[in-house]
């Protein structure tokens, strides 16, 4: 993904522009990062050079999560906890 | 940038080397459209409209991204492709650099309602809500938001015998029709006008168990419509 295509990109659950960019990979293009909704904190993932910005019902924990968790010394600790449709909260409060 | 002309030959041997889906799922309706049909299409935006070249191009639900290559290799300034299917866009990925068109498309795996802003050309071969009723209404109502032209491709109700022996015959395979009543209506409604309305074949092999024969031939109606 180019980062030009920020400039096209709403959230498309609650439609909201402009969108963050987190990259955490790049070459030619970002190969991997995250995109951010700042209104209601959806997260979503690049992955192999393309975003997927999916619905709720069609992303998967199993594939999303650990992803997330990859890269979550470089994502805000707002996202990390309160981040939808998935987070770490639960894992962040057993922390002493 | 690519300026001149392209021969149409040339172009529906690109457009063949785009693989389709490995699995299509009947409920999105999921069939790669034929390298025929496709480059009609891209021709008719491309050199009787002049809507492709040096031109901003979108392809709402691309599926492999024979349209969105198309426009590529035409020469459009920039391609968007948004499918809603993780695997159909990693393949269409993949064809993009099969092809060498990776640098000129950007593909969105997400629902159409990613896509803010607005684009010279929108092209898009809808779900013809044949699976999913109203599923095409959807993308003309995006499509008319986001793009200041629109070449959309819908089902046509026209069934008869004499009317598909026609489009058979003649040697551009396309005959210029009037629009569906619905349609019309539903883009006016949008604030969108009809400019154009061309009639072709399409001929998909046997993909899903519904499908009885093992082609499957109908006609579909190509809109060109104007944008808000």
């Amino acid at each position: 993904m180019k980062r030009k295509l920020m400039e096209i990109l709403a959230c498309p659950i609650d439609k909201h522009h402009p969108l963050e960019l987190l990259v955490f990979e790049e070459k030619e293009e970002i190969v991997e990062g995250l995109i951010i909704c700042p209104k209601c904190l959806r997260w979503y993932p690049i992955r192999d050079e393309i975003p997927e910005m999916l619905p709720d019902e069609l992303r998967k924990e199993n594939e999303d999560l650990p992803f997330f968790k990859k890269w979550k010394e470089k994502i805000p600790d707002e996202i990390l906890v309160e981040g939808k449709p998935f987070n770490l909260k639960s894992e962040m409060q057993k922390k002493p | 940038m690519q300026k001149r002309l392209i021969r149409k030959l040339d172009l529906e041997m690109l457009l063949s080397q785009v693989e389709p889906h490995p699995s299509p799922k009947p409920s999105l309706e999921q069939y790669t459209i034929p390298a025929d049909v496709a480059a009609t299409i891209l021709y008719i935006a491309a050199y009787t409209h002049n809507d492709i070249v040096d031109k901003t191009v979108l392809d709402l639900g691309c599926g492999t991204g024979r349209l969105a290559l198309g426009a590529a290799f035409l020469g459009a300034k920039q391609v968007v492709g948004v499918d809603i299917d993780k695997t159909a866009i990693k393949v269409a990925c993949e064809n993009s650099v099969k092809t060498g068109l990776k640098n000129r498309v950007q593909w969105i795996a997400a629902d159409i309602d990613v896509v803010h802003g607005k684009f010279d050309t929108v092209l898009q071969n809808p779900p013809f809500g044949v699976q999913r009723r109203k599923a095409d209404r959807k993308f003309l109502e995006k499509a008319l938001e986001v793009g200041e032209i629109i070449y959309s491709l819908h089902k046509s109700s026209r069934k008869d015998k004499v009317f598909i022996k026609k489009l058979k015959t003649r040697g551009t395979n396309i005959v210029s029709v009037s629009p569906s009543s619905f349609i019309e209506k539903f883009v006016g409604e949008h604030g969108g006008t009809i400019r154009a309305v061309y009639a072709m074949l399409m001929t998909v092999p046997h993909m899903f168990n519904f499908h009885t024969k093992r082609k499957h031939e109908f006609v579909v109606d190509l809109y060109v419509i104007k944008g808000e």
